[in-house]
C-alpha cells in the first residue's frame, strides 16, 4: 500500500496504488486542502487544490522523525510548523515502545510534561492533588474525558491499544477548549477502521526487580504485570468498524499495588454520502485495584499500614460518543458531536468508604469555514451537564450545567505570516444544595446557593516563517478552570489524612504568554525553543489547614491570591550517522506564589517562608532534562532514554518529614525491538539504575523492571 | 558505538547511587483509630490513649505507663492515635482514659480499651523491633459514659484485681 492521501476537514481519502496514483471522489467541485503522508517520509499539506486538478507530489525521506500535521491547536488540520503554540506529537509506534499498561507512562518522556502519581502537569501548571481537578484537559478524539466528580483523568479509560497518535498542547487552551485546559490539552486520537480486514493482538508482560534493600521487600512472590489486547477492524462498503478488548493484571511493586483491569471498545464509521459521515465510539473499562495512600514507615516504604491493607477500589467507566460531519460546500463543513461519560467508584472502608457516580453529558456543534485561501474560521457552541450522586458525607448530590460559544479565525495575509485570533465565552452554573453535617473534624457545611460564573477567554497567536526552515511564533491567551465538584465538596478521611470541603472556592484564571521558534537545520536536525510565562489568580491548590491540631493532618483546597510559572524549554532532534537519532530536551520552570500577608502558614515545612514573601509552588521541579538515542538497522531497533529532574523545592506540608524523601530523579531506560514477519517484539529495561525515589509523599516510584511485548497481525 | 556502551555501563555502575537510602528501623509504635459514638459529654476536658505492658495491680501501677498519646482532639468523630514505645514485647492493656479540665490524670477513668472482635477481655498487642503495629482501633461509646455499672464488670476492667476497686473507692 502506498502513501495516504486525505482531504483534510472533509474526512475523505484513500491510498496510492503501486504506481503511486490515487483518485478521490469529491462531493462538489471546488478547492480542497490535501494531506499526503507515508511512514518514514515528511508529510505534505497542499492548500487549495482544485477538484479537477491532477497534482504530482514527491515526498522527501525524513531523517529526523517529526510530526507534520496537527489537529488540536486550532480544532482543524494544520501543519505542525504553522501551529502558534508549543506542541508535541507522539505516534502509536513510539507509544508501543514503552510496553506501558496506560498512556500515562509514555507521556512522561515528552519535554515539558511531568507526572506525580497519575497526575499530569504541563510546564509546571499543576502540583499534586492525587489527580483531583486536573489542569490538563484530556480529550479522546476531541471529546472531553475528565470525570464529572473528581475532575481527574482515568488513564485506564483510554483504549491504549487503539491509539493512533497523541497531540499535546503545552499551554492554556481555554480559548478553544474552555475549563480544564488551563495548563494544556492532551488529545488522544484513535485509529480509523482499517480498509482491509485486520486482526491484531498485543501481549505485554513485565517483572519488577526486588528493591535495593532486603528490608524493603514486602513479598516473596514475583512482582509482575501483564496484559493482552485484541482488536479486529474492517470496512465493508461504506461502513468501517473496529472492536477491541483486553485485560491487564498486576501484583504491583508495593503492597496494595495490585490491579485487575478489563476494557471493551467499539468504533464505527459510516459514510453517508461523498460529503458526510457519522462516527460512533463506545468504550467501557473496569479497574479493581488496591489502594496505597501512604507507606507504612520510611523503613518499610513498600508496605502499607496494617489498617490500610483492606483498602481497595472498584471503578467503572463508560464513554459513548457520536459525531456527524457534513461538508455543505467545499468551503463549509459542519460537525455535530455528543458524548456521555459515566464514571463510578466504590472504596472499601479502609480506603475511606467513599463512593460516587458521575455523569457527563456533552454536545457540541462546530462549523469550519474557508472564506478564501487567506482566511479560515472555526466557530462552535457547546453545552454540558455534569451530575454527581454521592453520599452526603462525601460529595453529596451535585449538578453543574455549562454552555460556551467559541470562534477562531486564521488569517494568512502573506505566505509567510499567519495570525490566529480566538475567543470563547464559558458560562456555568452550580446548582444549590442543602445543609449537611461535617466529617470527623470537618466543620458542618451550610446551605450552598446556586452559583453562576461567566468567563471570556481570548487568545491571539502569530506564526511567521521568514525562511522555509524557520518558524517564529508568539501567543497570548487567557485560561480558566472552574473548580471540580471534589475540590469544592470533598469530605473524606483515609489513611490518617482528613480532607475538608471548601464550597467558597473561586474559579482559577490565568494569562499565558509564549514566544518560540522552530528551526530545521539542514534536514538533519530540528530545534524548538520557547519562553513561557503564566500569571495565575486564585490558583486552586490543596493545602494543610494551619489551624488543625493533633495527629490527623487536615487538608482542603484553597485559592492562592497570586502565583506565576515562567521558564523556557529547548528541544533538539538530530539525525546521526549509522541510522541513529538523538534527542535532547531541557525545561526550566520557575513556579512561585505570593504568600498571603497575615495568614498563618502550615505547621510543617514552612519555617523558611514569611507571609507576604514569594515561595516555590509545591511539586514543581525547576530543572528537567530528557535525552534519548535511538537507531535502527533493517528490522531491528534500539534506544536508550535518560531522564533527570531536580528535587522539588517544596511539598505539601501535610507531613512532618517535609521534602526529606523527594530526591533528584535519574532514570535510565533501554529498549530493543525486532520486526519478525508479522510479529513485532519489543524488550525494555526501565529504571536500569535501580534508582529509588519518591515524587508524591510517602510513596516510592517503580523499581527496575524488565518487560517484553509481542504485537502481531493475524 | 562500543565506547558509548562501555561508558553507559560503567556510569550505570559507579556514577549513580540507589537514590533513597535504607532508613533505620522505626521506633516500636502502636497506632490505631479512635472512633467516638454519640455526643461528647461536656465534662470531658481531655482524652488520652495509654499503653500498659501489664494490667495494673495496684494504684501505683496506673502510672507505670509504657507510652501515651494525649493529643486526642475533642469533639471529633474519630482520631488516629500513635503511641511510641521504648521496648518491644507484649502490651496487655491499651486503654482510652479521660479527665475533667480541672482535675489530674489518674487513668482510672476509662472510656474504652482495645480488644479484638469477639474477645471478652482486653487483647494483648505484640510489638516487634522497629515495628509500627497499626490497626489497633478502639471504639468509644459515650452512651456508656453515664451508664452506671458494677465495678469490674466492664470488659476493660475485668483483669483488674477486686481489691483495687476497693482502694479506688469502688468508683474509679
Amino acid at each position: 500500500m502506498g502513501a495516504t492521501v486525505a482531504l483534510v476537514d472533509a474526512g475523505l481519502g484513500g491510498h496510492a496504488d503501486a504506481q503511486g496514483r490515487c483518485l478521490i471522489e469529491v462531493p462538489a467541485a471546488g478547492r480542497y486542502d490535501v494531506l499526503v503522508s507515508f511512514v518514514g517520509y515528511r508529510s505534505l499539506l497542499l492548500r487549495g487544490v482544485a477538484s479537477d486538478q491532477e497534482q504530482s507530489v514527491a515526498l522527501q525521506r525524513a531523517l529526523v522523525q517529526l510530526a507534520d500535521v496537527v489537529v488540536s491547536a486550532s480544532k482543524r488540520v494544520q501543519s505542525f510548523a504553522e501551529a502558534p503554540l508549543s506542541m508535541a506529537v507522539i505516534e502509536a509506534e513510539k507509544l508501543r515502545q514503552y510496553n506501558a499498561p496506560t498512556l500515562a507512562e509514555p507521556l512522561r518522556y515528552v519535554a515539558g510534561i511531568s507526572q506525580v502519581g497519575d497526575q499530569i502537569s504541563i510546564r509546571g501548571s499543576s502540583g499534586f492533588s492525587r489527580g483531583t481537578g486536573s489542569r490538563v484537559l484530556l480529550l479522546l478524539d476531541g471529546f472531553p474525558m475528565l470525570a464529572a466528580d473528581l475532575g481527574d483523568i482515568k488513564w485506564d479509560a483510554i483504549p491504549a491499544s487503539e491509539v493512533e497518535r497523541v497531540e499535546v498542547i503545552k499551554g492554556a487552551g481555554s480559548a478553544l477548549y474552555g475549563t480544564g485546559a488551563l495548563g494544556g490539552v492532551i488529545n488522544v486520537l484513535t485509529r480509523a477502521p482499517a480498509a482491509e480486514p485486520r486482526t491484531q493482538f498485543n501481549l505485554i508482560s513485565g517483572i519488577y526487580s526486588s528493591p535495593a534493600y532486603a528490608a524493603w521487600e514486602w513479598t516473596d512472590k514475583p512482582m509482575y504485570w501483564s496484559g493482552a489486547d485484541f482488536s479486529h477492524s474492517r470496512t465493508q462498503e461504506k461502513t468501517g468498524w473496529a472492536v477491541a478488548g483486553g485485560q491487564q493484571y498486576s501484583s504491583g511493586y508495593y503492597e496494595n499495588g495490585d490491579y485487575r483491569r478489563s476494557h471493551l471498545y467499539a468504533k464505527m464509521r459510516q459514510r453517508i454520502s461523498a460529503a458526510s459521515y457519522t462516527q460512533f465510539l463506545a468504550n467501557w473499562a473496569v479497574d479493581d485495584h488496591g489502594v496505597f495512600l501512604q507507606w507504612k514507615d520510611r523503613s518499610e516504604p513498600l508496605r502499607v499500614p496494617v489498617s490500610d491493607r483492606p483498602a481497595a477500589t472498584v471503578s467503572k467507566k463508560l464513554n459513548l460518543n457520536g459525531e456527524y460531519f457534513h461538508l455543505l460546500k467545499p468551503q463549509l463543513g459542519l460537525r455535530v458531536k455528543s458524548a456521555y461519560y459515566r464514571t463510578a467508584f466504590v472504596n472499601t472502608a479502609a480506603a475511606g468508604g467513599l463512593r460516587s457516580t458521575a455523569h457527563k453529558l456533552y454536545a457540541e456543534m462546530q462549523a469550519d469555514y474557508s472564506y478564501s485561501s487567506q482566511f479560515n474560521m472555526t466557530a462552535g457552541v457547546v453545552g454540558a451537564n455534569d451530575r454527581v450522586a454521592s453520599p452526603a458525607s462525601f460529595l453529596g448530590r451535585r449538578s453543574v450545567r455549562s454552555a460556551a460559544l467559541y470562534g477562531q479565525g486564521i488569517y494568512t495575509p502573506f505566505a509567510k505570516v499567519e495570525f490566529t485570533a480566538g475567543m470563547r465565552y464559558d458560562w456555568n452554573e452550580l446548582a444549590a444544595s442543602t445543609v449537611r453535617g461535617g466529617q470527623g473534624l470537618c466543620p458542618p457545611l451550610g446551605a450552598v446557593s446556586a452559583r453562576r460564573r461567566g468567563q471570556f477567554s481570548p487568545q491571539l497567536g502569530l506564526s511567521y516563517r521568514p525562511r522555509a526552515q524557520t518558524t517564529l511564533r508568539a501567543s497570548v491567551g487567557r485560561g480558566f478552570r472552574a473548580p471540580s465538584v471534589s475540590e469544592l465538596f470533598t469530605q473524606a478521611q483515609a489513611s490518617g489524612v482528613l480532607v475538608c470541603a471548601n464550597p467558597s472556592l473561586e474559579a482559577e484564571r490565568s494569562w499565558s504568554y509564549e514566544v518560540g521558534a522552530r528551526q530545521v537545520l539542514g534536514e538533519i536536525a530540528f530545534f524548538d525553543g520557547a519562553f513561557f510565562w503564566s500569571a495565575y489568580r486564585d490558583l486552586i491548590e490543596a493545602r494543610p489547614d494551619p489551624n488543625s491540631s493533633g495527629a490527623t493532618p487536615v487538608a482542603r483546597f484553597v485559592n492562592l491570591a497570586q502565583a506565576r510559572v515562567r521558564g523556557f524549554e529547548a528541544e533538539l532532534h538530530v539525525a546521526l550517522p549509522y541510522r541513529m537519532e538523538g534527542v535532547l530536551a531541557y525545561t526550566y520552570i520557575d513556579g512561585s506564589e505570593q504568600l498571603a500577608v497575615g495568614a498563618p502558614l502550615p505547621p510543617y515545612c514552612h519555617s523558611d517562608y514569611e507571609p507576604g514573601a514569594r515561595a516555590p509552588l509545591p511539586f514543581r521541579a525547576r530543572h528537567a532534562l530528557r535525552s534519548g538515542l535511538s537507531g535502527w538497522r533493517g528490522a531491528n531497533q534500539w534506544g536508550v532514554d535518560f531522564l533527570a529532574t531536580s528535587r522539588f523545592e517544596r511539598v505539601s506540608g501535610l507531613f512532618a518529614e517535609c521534602g526529606r524523601d523527594q530526591l533528584p530523579v535519574y532514570q535510565l531506560d533501554f529498549f530493543v525491538g525486532r520486526q519478525w514477519g508479522k510479529l513485532a517484539f519489543n524488550a525494555r529495561l526501565d529504571n536500569a539504575l535501580q534508582y529509588h525515589y519518591a515524587l508524591g509523599e510517602r510513596q516510592l516510584q517503580p523499581p527496575r523492571r524488565f518487560s517484553l511485548s509481542v504485537a502481531g497481525t493475524l | 558505538m562500543r565506547h558509548l556502551v562501555l561508558f553507559i555501563a560503567l556510569w550505570a555502575q559507579v556514577g549513580c547511587d540507589n537514590g533513597l537510602v535504607e532508613a533505620p528501623p522505626a521506633q516500636p509504635t502502636i497506632e490505631g483509630r479512635l472512633t467516638f459514638v454519640g455526643e461528647w459529654p461536656a465534662e470531658v476536658g481531655q482524652v488520652a490513649v495509654a499503653v500498659y505492658r501489664d494490667v495494673p495491680q495496684t494504684l501505683g501501677d496506673f502510672f507505670s505507663i509504657s507510652g501515651w498519646d494525649t493529643e486526642v482532639a475533642l469533639g471529633g468523630q474519630s482520631y488516629v492515635y500513635s503511641v511510641p514505645l521504648e521496648d518491644v514485647g507484649s502490651y496487655r492493656w491499651v486503654v482510652v482514659a479521660w479527665r475533667r479540665a480541672d482535675s489530674f490524670w489518674d487513668f482510672s477513668s476509662l472510656l474504652s480499651c482495645y480488644h479484638a472482635v469477639g474477645d471478652t477481655l482486653p487483647t494483648p498487642v505484640e510489638v516487634g523491633a522497629g515495628e509500627i503495629v497499626d490497626g489497633i482501633d478502639i471504639e468509644v461509646d459515650f452512651a456508656d459514659f453515664s451508664r452506671e455499672s458494677i465495678p469490674g464488670t466492664s470488659l476493660c476492667e475485668r483483669l483488674l484485681p477486686g481489691d483495687l476497686f476497693a482502694e479506688l473507692g469502688a468508683g474509679g
